[in-house]
Formats: structure tokens, sequence, C-alpha cells
């Protein structure tokens, strides 16, 4: 349980932006509707990079955001695949703008 | 090393099962594993394979849904054994550590893995991972028509000459592809085919460590082979890591050691699988997916928008009751009539001969089953429509849209998806509270779904509400709908500020492309919510009305006086409250515990043997509309259905579960239909 709330809440202090980004990068969150970008990096724990990697979310996979209204879910391609992804779990990719 | 006690005696014999008494040797049964990513068809074509002729279980011990179906093809008998769609086989789900274990374990002669050709790409990454096990595998590429409306043109034959692998194409909404999936299947399982697959590679480093780990593990009786296991120890796969922490302690301490210093080495082996896979996709997408704005995103637009998808889901849920309501209405009432005048027939008949036998036959059995089975059309219509909504892909976008609602009360959009089943049924409901990863979302996901009215519970209130309301029936009824959704966000969102704190969760979820639906994968999934309900209502429903008839019954063979009545004025303090001060409201109350449906079923019970009207009317006789109303408010809000009550055991594993949610459930409903009362009396109902 001790181990459950300390996962959350370092989900919880990157549901903003993480710290360190590179000037080229931004995390998946901020990027617009209909822009292309490829993936530089997936933070977070195993647990969360297995899940996501099976989904075609890794390191050099290039997506397509559909849907950002700036709250709630996100909406993208990838490897020709639509995913619904948390604002969470969004701000654990970053990616740079193509 | 002999005595391997985890590996299954079963293996062996689900490989060449002994023949039926009379048939010749050469039919024995092939086992063939069906494998897949969610999204493919899978579930389409094992229902297009196997027919009526399939058993669903469970798997041994789990609450994962097996489906085994039975067919013959070329004069081979075929046991074919769905497994669970996963995206991967790594430990992350229930689903798929059985996958996987079915297929390292009770070794399958063939795994058939289908693949969609629309979602090529990502659907390999499930055969990169099969082909690092020892199975024989035929690749199904399914959809090939979806993805020529998509714009894409895909070479199969290209596919198979760079996997070394059969590969199949398919069409299974048009039956096309599936004989020669299993003429592939057959001839893999007979060993006509050699079978000699390029597999994914890793770096030479890591192939390096592969086999340092594989040598250590090597003296170490485990059900699986060595090399995927290393593989697994590698990718840091949860159970396998935990296997050998357990059973090989001196062994997992040289291992650690190594896989603390290539930490890299996981992402090293995805990286290869994209990278073998996007050589395998090269050569066979011969016309990649038009840049066209496809359909999906067409309606994405409007569906999965925050504000007009949000209409479209109310506009369709709408749409589900007004088609159940309108359409089952009639049919109900007429079946009601039919089994009352059923009932005063066998009466007429048989009570100058025996009384007591004629007031079980039609008050105990047709009273109580028949009043149930009337009821049939109101779940017939619901399964069909949610059957529909799921299978073009609609489902997926409700969880998407209400993922920020569901956030308030520590949810997330996933959670939609069962709660939603709940409307047809709190058992499946419970059950689907699986796809949902974190378990305290899980848990409370389960605590709030029998607050979602059941179609037992909704029976009650169409079967009772037009004789009690007359013209404002439906309007009570979706007053009654909203009250029970309004709890379960207020109720949710006590627990979740309250006892979770307000933490968040990981929301992942695929958005299949919309297509058109099947009305066989529709009409399957129709008959196995319906004959489940038939075989609840046979066994559960027929006893607990029988037993209600009894006690009903003793001593004297009069209602006002048995048992029963007995029971219930005991209780009537209690009901005098919510001004259900009448014995016979209570105990059909209570008998709801067996299944919801059952209210409608001791009513009969109690309330027959009277001539003239339907049983609603009857009943509405005897109430004030302020009484009517608490009546159906506590119904729609009382303890969980035994069922459910087994599920919630089951899914929980401890009684503290189910516990919480009959205390819990009991005082919401008591005070809901208290304050109903009181409030409806004060408005001068």
């Amino acid at each position: 349980m001790a181990m459950w709330s300390r996962i959350h809440r370092r989900r919880h202090s990157v549901y903003t932006a993480p710290s360190n980004v590179p000037a080229d990068q931004l995390p998946l969150g901020r990027l617009g509707a209909g822009q292309r970008a490829i993936v530089t990096r997936v933070l977070g724990g195993r647990g969360l990079q297995t899940r996501l990697a099976a989904l075609g979310l890794t390191v050099g996979a290039e997506i397509r955001l559909i849907q950002n209204y700036g709250r709630g879910p996100l909406l993208l391609t990838v490897r020709e695949t639509r995913l619904a992804l948390g604002r969470g779990e969004a701000n654990h990719i970053l990616v740079k703008p193509c | 090393m002999l005595t391997s006690s985890c590996h299954p005696v079963a293996a062996s014999s689900s490989r060449a099962p002994a023949p039926p008494a009379g048939a010749s040797t050469a039919s024995a049964v092939v086992t063939i594993a069906l494998a897949g990513q969610p999204n493919v068809g899978k579930t389409t074509i094992f229902n297009m394979l196997t027919g009526l002729n399939q058993h669903v279980g469970n798997w041994p011990g789990k609450t994962v849904e097996q489906k085994t179906g039975f067919l013959t093809h070329r004069g081979r008998q075929i046991r074919l054994v769905d497994l669970p769609g996963t995206y991967s086989l790594t430990a992350n789900s229930e689903e798929e550590r059985l996958a996987r274990d079915f297929i390292l374990r009770e070794k399958p002669d063939v795994v058939v893995v289908i693949v969609s050709a629309a979602t090529l790409e990502r659907n390999l990454y499930l055969v990169a991972e099969l082909l690092a096990m020892p199975a024989r595998l035929v690749i199904g590429v399914n959809m090939l028509d979806v993805a020529e409306r998509e714009g894409m043109r895909i070479e199969t034959h290209v596919l198979q000459a760079a996997l070394g692998v059969p590969v199949i194409p398919l069409i299974a909404t048009r039956r096309s592809g599936l004989e020669a999936l299993l003429d592939a299947a057959l001839s893999l399982a007979q060993e006509e085919t050699a079978f000699s697959p390029r597999r994914p590679e890793i770096s030479a480093e890591h192939s390096h460590i592969l086999s340092a780990i594989g040598h250590l593990l090597h003296d170490h009786p485990f059900p699986y082979p060595v090399d995927w296991m290393a593989l697994k120890l590698l990718e840091g796969d949860a159970e396998i890591t935990a296997q050998v922490q357990q059973h090989a302690p001196q062994a997992w301490d040289d291992i650690h050691a190594l896989l603390r210093q290539h930490e890299d080495a996981y992402r090293d082996i995805v990286q290869g699988r994209y990278e073998w896979i996007g050589r395998m996709v090269r050569a066979a997408i011969v016309k990649p997916r038009a840049g066209a704005i496809s359909l999906t995103d067409r309606l994405d637009r409007v569906a999965a928008h925050p504000f007009w998808g949000l209409l479209v889901l109310l506009g369709i849920w709408g749409a589900v009751f007004w088609l159940t309501y309108t359409l089952a209405a009639p049919v109900v009432n007429a079946l009601d009539r039919l089994f009352t005048l059923a009932a005063n027939g066998i009466r007429q008949g048989l009570t100058p001969i025996a009384p007591w036998l004629s007031s079980l036959v039609a008050d105990g059995l047709l009273g109580g089953v028949g009043a149930v089975f009337s009821l049939l059309p109101v779940l017939v219509i619901f399964f069909a429509v949610l059957g529909l909504l799921e299978d073009v892909g609609y489902l997926a976008r409700s969880a998407y849209v209400m993922d920020r609602f569901m956030h308030a009360i520590g949810l997330h959009g996933r959670s939609f998806l069962p709660l939603s089943l709940g409307f047809g049924c709190n058992v499946p409901a419970v059950m689907g509270t699986r796809i949902i990863e974190d378990r305290r979302a899980r848990l409370l996901t389960i605590l709030l779904t029998p607050l979602v009215p059941c179609s037992g519970r909704m029976a009650v209130i169409v079967f009772l509400a037009p004789a009690f309301f007359g013209r404002n029936a439906s309007l009570v009824t979706w007053g009654l709908v909203a009250g029970n959704l309004f709890l379960l966000f207020l109720i949710g969102l006590v627990i979740h500020r309250g006892v979770f704190r307000g933490q968040r969760l990981a929301f992942i979820m695929e958005m299949p492309l919309y297509h058109w639906p099947n009305a066989r994968t529709i009409g399957l999934y129709l008959w196995q919510h319906i004959w489940a309900f038939v075989r609840k209502a046979g066994t559960t429903i027929v006893v607990a009305s029988l037993l209600v008839w009894l006690l009903a019954y003793l001593p004297h063979g009069e209602a006002q006086h048995s048992v029963l009545a007995w029971l219930g004025r005991v209780l009537e303090p209690l009901g005098r409250v919510m001004g259900l001060g009448d014995w016979r409201l209570i105990t059909a109350l209570f008998s709801s515990f067996f299944a919801k449906e059952n209210t409608i079923a001791t009513l009969g019970v109690l309330y027959g043997g009277q001539a003239g009207g339907g049983l609603a009317a009857r009943v509405a006789q005897s109430l004030t509309p302020a009484a009517g109303l608490a009546f159906l408010v506590v119904q729609m809000t009382f303890i969980p259905c035994a069922a459910t009550v087994a599920a919630i055991r089951q899914e929980t594993g401890t009684w503290r579960w189910p516990a919480v949610s009959i205390g819990l459930l009991l005082i919401i409903s008591l005070s809901a239909a208290t304050l109903a009362y009181q409030l409806a009396r004060l408005a001068g109902g």
C-alpha cells in the first residue's frame, strides 16, 4: 500500500511537465492536434513501459496527435493504431515534433 | 528433476486424448489455440469456426472466461481453445499469464495467431513474442477488406516468405479464408510442413547475457523453457522473476547481478522486435494507408469530442432504454396475461382433485417462473443493442468520452465499460472489472456496480411502474435510473475523496476502427447472455420461488397465516417508515436477494389466487402512490443479489468486500426509500 501511494505521488508530480526537457522536445500532452512527432523518451516504471511498448509506444515510433483539448484524455495514432491516453501518461512520454 | 510437480500431467493427454470408444485411432483430436491482440476479429473467427458448438467456462481456478469449441475439418476432430485477447505476453495481467501458460504448459499442436491487416505492425508484436516460445504458428491476416477501404494493400505471400511462417489472408466476416486457415493449421499439426520461422534477434551483447542466464537456470526444474525464461528475466517480467527468486534463490543472486549490469536490455529487446517487424512489414505492405482522412477519423470528430461526444453518448443510451422500454413492454404484458390465464386454467382443473398441487403449479411454478420468463424480451433487446454497440466499435468511445467524468470519482474511462454492462446484469459487470489494472480502482468499481440498475431491477420497474403511475410511468422510470446514477456518483466521490484521497490512475486504451456490424457475432453475444439468464432462471429462481411458495403455503395452505407472513410481519415496523407496512412487499423485497426478478415472482405467489386484472394492477390497488414510489426506490437500490455477492467474493478474494457492499447498500436503500416516501407524502402523493 505504501508502495502504491509512492507510485501515485510520483505520477502526480509529472502531471504538468517533467523538468530538464531538451529544448527541441516536449511532453506529449503539449503537442497540438494534427501535429506529428517522434517519441524520444518514455519515463515511468517498467509496468507502464511494457504496457506502452505492447501498444507500439516506444522510442523512435512516429505518432500523430488527433485530439488534445488541453484537459482530459488525448487521442493519437501510433503504428497504425488509435490510442486513448490519459493526460498523466501522455506527460510521461517525451516527443520531438517533426 | 524427474518429478517436476509444477508440470501438469494433463499436458500430454490434451495432445492426444484417448479416442472415443468405437472410433479409429486416426481421429485423435488436434488442439489448436487461437491467439491474437484485442480488436482483430478473433472472436468472430472463433464463432464462425465453432458456431454454437462451444463451451464457455472459466480457466481452472480463475475468473477469466475460457471458450473451447469443437469442429471437424477434413475428417479430423479439432479442439479450438480461444486464448484471452492480449497485447503482449508479459505478465501485466491475468489474461496474459493465462495465455502464455496455456501455450507453454498445455502445448497445443498449433497456435493460430490472428492479426488485423489494418493494424499489422502493432499486431505483429504479439507474433514476435510467440516466436520466442516453442510453439508452431499459423498467422491469419484478417480484415483485409477494412485495410483496403483505408487505402492499404498487403501481400500476404510476401509476409509468409519473410516470416517463414504460414500466412493466410482472411476476411472473416465473409467467411473468406477460414478453410485455408484450418488446412494450414492441420498440415502443421501433422508435421507435413516444416516450421522454420525467422525470429527477432537481440544485439550480440545481450544475446551473450541471455545464454549466461539460461545456463544458470539450467539445473532447476521450471515448467518453462529455459531460453524463454531468460528472455523474460531480461524484460523484467514480474512473475518469472518472482518464480526464480522463490525456487532458485542461489541462481537468482548471480542472475540479479547480471541483470543489474544490463538494465538497458529491456529497451534493446523491444527495439529489436519492432525493427524485426519493420523489416517484415516493409516488404509486405505494397501500398501504405492513404493520407486521406478516414471514416474513423471523421466519426471520432463527433463521437470522441468532449461535448458532442457526450451528447452522442446520452442520445445512444437514451435510445437503448427507449427501445427496450417501448419494444419490450407490450410483449411483457402479453406474456404476463398469458401466464395468468394459464394459472387460472390450471387452478380450475386441478383444485377439485388436489388443492395443494394446484397451488404448487399455479402459484409456485407458473406465478413465479412464468413472471420471470415474461421478462426475457427486456434482456433480449438490451443485449442485442449492447452487442451491436460493441461490435461497431462504439463502446471504446464511450469510455474515452466518460474518462474526464470518471476521474472526478477516482476512476478512469475503462471503469465505464463494466459499469455499463451492469445495466444488463451486475454479475458480468463485477467480472468485467478485470480490465482495470489498478486494484483500488477495481475495488471502487466493484462497490459501485450494484448501484447500476440491472435489467432484473429494470424489469420489475417496467412491470410495476405503469400500474402504479399510469401515464407518468416513463418519467418515474427515468427519474429512478437518474437517482441511482446520482447515488453512484455521490458514493464514488465520497469514497475517492475520503478513503483513497484523490489519487490518479493510468488510462491507456485502444480505439478500434469503426466497422460494419456482423449479425453472427451479435447473435452469438446475445445468445450467450440470454442462455446464461435462462439457465439462472431455470435453477436459482425456480428453487427460490418454490421456497417462497412453500413458506407461504405452510402450515395451513393459507398465505395470510403462513410462516412467510409471520416473517414479513416481524419486519413490518421497518417497512412502515417507508410506507411499506404490508408484509407481502417486505417479503418480495427480501426475496430479490436470490435474484432481482424474484420480486415479481414473489408478488405473483403472494398476490396470486385473486380473480381479475394483471398482477401489477393488483399490487397497485394495495398501495398509495407515495408507498409505490418508495417500493420502487428501495427495489432499485437494494442489496446485491446472491449471484452478484458470489461474484464480488470471487473477484476480491475475501468476504470483506461483499459484506461492505451489502452493508453499504442496505443503508443507502433504506434511507433513500424513506426519504422518497416522506417527500412524496409531503408533496401530497
